[in-house]
């Protein structure tokens, strides 16, 4: 339909920042702190304070809608069970742990005899063992995909990263291009998919180059480029460009998983090797950053400890007057101090002076926002709506179906803090409903 | 207060700006249109000052000047009493240093103000062209008038006594107008330059209607005059245009000089109604034919007949009418269709024999056509009458 | 708690990039209306003194015209925002809300639609409408539903076309002086004869490639058609405006100025042209119904808004007494922006689904009908001189 093609707005992606550098394993931090929260569930903790605990062992239960269990990602001892700042900007209670460096494996990480031989119960059940969750942003659990009753056929790998600054999955892909493949080798048999796809960025040809010699062992995979538009990576906007299909609600409709690039390197290390879901790639960039990395920690590593090993804060920032911006900087949360732990959720921490305060204009109605919205809202509407607590206007301008992505709030003129806006207003929906 | 202007003082200059801008761009708009109108008003007289090099070959520039004053008055057509035109502007054409001509702007008068410029070389003495600027007469009649009425002023001699124009057939307003121009121009022309108006020596003690119908439809008007150094009296025949024709009851011929004086002063006269006249006369039958103009240059005829000593009006037909202004009517009259009006008049006469018929309302034009010729009738049967 | 900085998400903003943001916009669209006033300058000022018909102050009067009405707006804004603001009357205060209105715009575009010989009072007066009555009062820059120029227009038109007139009224010095013109612009002449016929509308004024390059007499600004191409380019190289409105709000008035002439009789291309390119419709399509603040904010909403700004163009031009019918129809829609903006927000957002198919046929009927009575109402209003092959102009 006319008008109703996602076309994206092009962000200059400062990436070039923390892409030179290789990933950088940082595998063994002194102690951890892993937050008993995913998503919006608090977890439950399994472990007691004082006791000791190998890599692997699990020390906590994600209950209700997405159930399983969550792991130790370093062996050492349970000091204790206090509040950390986490990346939803809120203090949440954590396990922490004391690193004995003793690097001891938890006894159910053994290899996996016959991978190839698991079937799709078997794949979709280590998921759940594993607890892994989608490492894209959301913390979506993975199985719960899976378990769609709707035909599946094809998995795509969202390689394609279209948050500015973020470079994690790109280095991800391009040094486990074997484990990439292997991964959406098992997700195509646990979703019963014919085709895989990989789906990553145009100008990052390096994410084909490596695993163009794994593509030959694993029949019905492929790769697929797309344009350097934001957002690239929203899984509607694969979807289409990959299979020319558009869905209502969730891809597994027109038969489609998705999953991210880091997921399923993850996955392949859960088939073959029964490594649970315990470490994770970030970015640590940004222009208070004297040298921006990515590293790949375990859950619950200080990110001031990362901070540090890149070389501290760039000369002339004042730690106390930057932003950490949890998350990508689009859809991220800006927090004011650097005392955060890693986890499932975080794929970058970027660090910015603060920016002044300017006067802006009032809303001048370019329809800026409206032209740039990948779900076709109009976000100058829905904000008038939710001013005039409008229910059931909002509900008409199917602000449920915001994303989130923080475009029309880029694209503003004026500055306005529109998708702020919108995203309240949907979720006043979700309340009231 | 110097707190005050700290505080507001450039609020109170933005006033003062404001005030000043509403002040000075007033001004300036009001400089744009005066300009405007004075940029209109140069275009026109520039082209205006075309018109008159055009009736000089030759010239190249033109200055105003002031004419000599000159009053007179001229009788306008239709009996509307006298008219003093006056002069708008003169100019002096020039053909680099040498003097060509002059022009003289003329307000006169046809049925309504009008402007004319007369241009009048310095060669010979003599109307070289006219201009008009501005007339408001009825356009349908105006309009008429076209090349040959216009190119009767090319190199018109201003010495010839009688200087009569020749006027259109219908448009007589309009054309008594130009006459009053050039006579005026003439005027002007003596007063300022070395010309002198030829002058005849004669005295028009009467003009009336020739009423003899063997004579009269050659030559309708009888002026009696007196002229010359003896101051001799003699009744002259006139032509339709006033013409010379000849001396009632013949004798020698007038000289030349007399004969257009004779033309001019009674053309100048206006004393006569010239809107009927008589065009033929049948003795045996004792039938008149007259018409008379009424809307159209297409006259009303009549045919009138008399008892044997023609001095009472048996009857009258109206055998052709004239083409009417509007098809089959009178204007604004509706009451039947032609000849209705000119039977209505006729039956008043021929009830009470008083000429000075009523009009007919919305008819006026050929009401008053009608009643030009009842009158001449009347004034017909009553000369046969006093012969008693 | 205060552990959450100010910002919100994104962090990243065009807006604070150098180069980018609403200032850039309002700077960009002065710069679009650059080539317009200079035309304007060129053709009632430079080329009237090349003629020789006036001199070097009367020369500068249009650019200066045009300036002043920026300048005044921007004044009678700042006077305004003191009165209205006591907290902030300083100069800083009032500068710094001055430099987030862009108080000069509408000063300018409603100079730019005025006839050459305006007094400047009543430009002042149009402005005071303007920006006092039609922008301040309504809450300032952002929150005013009718265009201000507009608004100031057309309180001159209703009220003072008259002083206009006898100050000297809309035609310059050489135009007053050609005869073929007879004292009337192109649209006036056309509201004065209802006839379709090339040699009264359009052979009077040269051919229609004058009325391309604007050579016909007009408003200051409104008559250049290809200076208004040149801003067009411009604005939508720089995203200013939406490409497409300006090229929806015309191409309704060509394809039913087309019809109409059909339905009359008149099946010339002639027709259509003259319509676009007479009177202020360029202008209007181009700086006034692509305004952002008073237009629909979605795409679909301006493509719906746009389709009824030409129908209402051609009702009010043809069927109505006014000879314009551009500063009536924009002002009028405005009224209707905001139902429009929320149904086809409402439309854009789910497609057309049951939901929405109330609402879009709203919209569809709507014009539907309109269009349809604009076709066969001026169809039979006016005579073309040449009946065409076409017979149908005795249907109606």
């Amino acid at each position: 339909m006319l008008f109703r093609k996602i076309k994206g707005v092009r962000i200059e992606g400062n990436k070039q920042m923390s892409r030179c550098a290789p990933l950088r394993d940082y595998l063994d931090p002194p102690v951890v702190s892993i937050p008993l929260l995913q998503g919006m569930s608090a977890l439950k903790p399994a472990v007691e304070v004082g006791a000791n605990v190998k890599i692997g062992d699990i020390i906590a239960y994600r209950e209700g809608f997405g159930a399983m269990p969550i792991h130790a990602s370093i062996a050492g001892k349970v000091t204790a069970i206090k509040k950390v700042w986490h990346a939803s900007g809120r203090m949440v209670e954590a396990v922490e742990i004391e690193n004995d460096h003793s690097g001891a494996l938890s006894d159910s990480i053994q290899p996996e005899k016959n991978p190839d031989g698991l079937d799709k119960e078997a794949l979709i059940q280590k998921m759940i063992d594993a607890g892994l969750s989608g490492l894209g942003g959301a913390g979506f659990p993975t199985y719960i995909k899976y378990q769609t009753k709707c035909p599946i056929d094809t998995v795509i790998i969202n390689a394609i990263e279209c948050e500015p600054y973020l470079t994690c999955d790109f280095l991800m892909s391009i040094k486990y291009p074997e484990k990439l493949v292997k991964g959406l080798h098992y997700f195509m048999k646990a979703a019963g998919a014919e085709k895989g796809v990989i789906a990553y960025k145009a100008y990052n040809q390096a994410v084909e180059d490596a695993v163009k010699p794994y593509l030959e062992r694993f029949p019905g995979i492929t790769t697929f480029p797309l344009k350097d538009v934001y957002p690239a990576g929203w899984e509607k906007y694969v979807t289409e460009a990959v299979t020319g299909k558009t869905y209502p609600k969730l891809p597994s409709q027109v038969g489609v998983i998705v999953n991210n690039a880091g997921t399923a390197i993850a996955y392949a290390d859960m088939v073959e090797n029964n490594i649970p879901l315990i470490a994770r790639n970030i970015t640590i960039t940004g222009e208070g950053i004297t040298n921006p990395q990515n590293f790949y920690v375990p859950f619950g590593t200080k990110v001031a400890e990362l901070v540090a090993l890149c070389g501290g804060y760039q000369e002339g920032l004042d730690p106390k007057y930057a932003w950490y911006i949890a998350g990508g900087p689009m859809t991220g949360k800006a927090i004011l101090i650097d005392d955060l732990v890693v986890n499932d959720t975080l794929g970058a921490v970027i660090v910015i002076p603060t920016p002044k305060e300017k006067l802006h204009p009032e809303c001048l109605g370019c329809g800026k926002c409206a032209d740039a919205c990948p779900a076709f809202l109009t976000p100058t509407e829905i904000k008038r709506a939710y001013d005039m607590k409008d229910e059931t206007a909002i509900r008409n301008l199917q602000a449920d179906k915001c994303i989130a992505c923080g475009l029309c709030s880029y694209v503003c003129p004026s500055h306005i803090e529109i998708t702020d806006a919108v995203v309240k207003a949907r979720d006043s929906l979700k309340k009231g409903a | 207060m110097k707190v005050f202007f700290g505080k507001h003082g450039f609020i109170l200059i933005l006033v003062a700006i404001f005030v000043l801008i509403f002040g000075l761009g007033g001004v300036y708009s009001r400089f744009m249109t005066s300009e405007l109108e004075e940029h209109i008003e140069e275009n026109a007289t520039g082209a205006e000052y075309a018109l008159y090099l055009e009736m000089f070959p030759g010239a190249d520039t033109l200055t105003p000047y002031t004419p000599g004053e000159v009053s007179k008055t001229y009788p306008l057509a239709g009996g509307r009493g006298d008219f003093a035109p006056t002069v708008d502007k003169a100019l002096k054409i020039l053909q680099g240093t040498s003097e060509k001509g002059v022009v003289y702007v003329i307000n006169t008068k046809g049925k309504e103000p009008m402007k004319v410029g007369v241009g009048i070389s310095l060669e010979n003495d003599a109307c070289v062209g006219i201009a008009v600027l501005e007339q408001n007469d009825t356009p349908d009649y105006f309009s008429q008038l076209g090349d040959p009425f216009y190119s009767q002023f090319d190199a018109k001699a201003l010495s010839d006594l009688a200087l009569a124009v020749d006027t259109f057939a219908g448009v007589t307003y309009s054309s008594k107008a130009f006459e009053i121009a050039l006579f005026y121009a003439r005027e002007l022309y003596a007063a300022d330059y070395d010309f002198v108006i030829p002058t005849v020596a004669m005295t028009l003690v009467k003009l009336e209607y020739n009423f003899d119908p063997t004579t009269f439809i050659a030559s309708p008007y009888i002026a009696n005059i007196i002229y010359g150094d003896q101051d001799t009296e003699a009744a002259v025949m006139l032509s339709a245009s006033f013409d010379y024709v000849g001396l009632v009851g013949g004798g020698t011929d007038l000289e030349a000089d007399f004969q257009a004086a004779v033309k001019a002063l009674a053309q100048g006269a206006g004393t006569l109604n010239t809107q009927a006249n008589f065009v033929s006369f049948d003795e045996e039958n004792n039938t008149l034919v007259m018409q008379t103009k009424g809307y159209n240059p297409n006259a009303i005829q009549a045919s009138i007949v008399l008892n044997d000593t023609l001095d009472i009006v048996v009857s009258i037909t109206f055998v052709s009418m004239e083409t009417y202004a509007n098809q089959g009517g009178y204007g604004d009259y509706t009451g039947g269709p032609a000849p209705a009006v000119e039977n209505n008049l006729r039956n008043q006469y021929l009830a009470d024999g008083d000429p000075n018929v009523d009009g007919v309302a919305g008819a006026t034009v050929s009401s008053n056509a009608v009643r030009s010729l009842l009158q001449l009738l009347d004034g017909f049967v009553e000369a046969q009458n006093g012969g008693e | 708690m205060a552990r959450f900085a100010g910002g919100k998400a994104p962090f990243l903003r065009i807006s604070d990039q150098p180069n980018q943001g609403t200032g850039i916009i309002m700077r960009d669209f002065m710069i679009g209306l650059a080539p317009v006033i200079l035309f304007s300058w060129y053709k009632n000022g430079i080329q009237v003194m090349i003629d020789g018909n006036i001199g070097f102050f009367e020369m500068l009067y249009p650019l200066i015209f045009i300036l002043l009405g920026g300048l005044m707006s921007l004044i009678m804004e700042g006077i305004t925002l003191y009165i209205i603001h006591p907290d902030s009357r300083s100069l800083k205060g009032v500068m710094a809300k001055l430099s987030t209105s862009y108080p000069m715009v509408p000063g300018l575009l409603l100079a730019m639609v005025l006839p050459l010989y305006t007094p400047v009072w009543v430009l002042i007066f149009g402005c005071f409408m303007g920006t006092v009555v039609g922008k301040m009062l309504f809450g300032g820059f952002g929150h005013n539903i009718f265009n201000p120029a507009l608004i100031g227009y057309l309180t001159i038109a209703v009220t003072l076309t008259g002083v206009i007139n006898a100050a000297g009224g809309v035609f310059n010095a050489s135009e007053v002086l050609v005869d073929s013109y007879a004292g009337a612009t192109p649209l006036t002449l056309l509201s004065r004869i209802k006839e379709l016929d090339y040699d009264k509308l359009v052979a009077p004024y040269g051919t229609l490639w004058n009325f391309f390059l604007g050579t016909i007499p007009g408003a200051l600004a409104e008559t250049g058609a290809l200076a208004i191409l040149v801003s067009y380019g411009w604005l939508v190289y720089r995203k200013v405006i939406k490409w497409f409105t300006p090229l929806i709000y015309v191409g309704t008035v060509f394809v039913l100025s087309w019809f109409i002439g059909i339905a009359s009789g008149e099946p010339g291309i002639w027709f259509p042209l003259y319509s676009i390119l007479s009177g202020g419709l360029m202008f209007g399509a181009v700086f006034m119904a692509t305004e952002p603040v008073t237009t629909p904010r979605n795409p679909l909403g301006k493509v719906v808004f746009a389709l009824f700004l030409g129908v209402f163009t051609v009702l009010f031009r043809y069927i109505s007494t006014l000879p314009e019918g551009v500063a009536t129809s924009i002002v009028f829609l405005n009224i209707f922006t905001m139902p429009i903006d929320n149904w086809t927000a409402v439309i854009r957002a789910r497609g057309i689904k049951k939901q929405t198919a109330i609402k879009a046929s709203v919209f569809a009927v709507l014009f539907i009908a309109l269009v349809l009575y604009a076709i066969l109402k001026a169809g039979s209003m006016y005579t073309a001189f040449i009946q065409g092959p076409i017979g149908i102009g005795g249907w109606f």
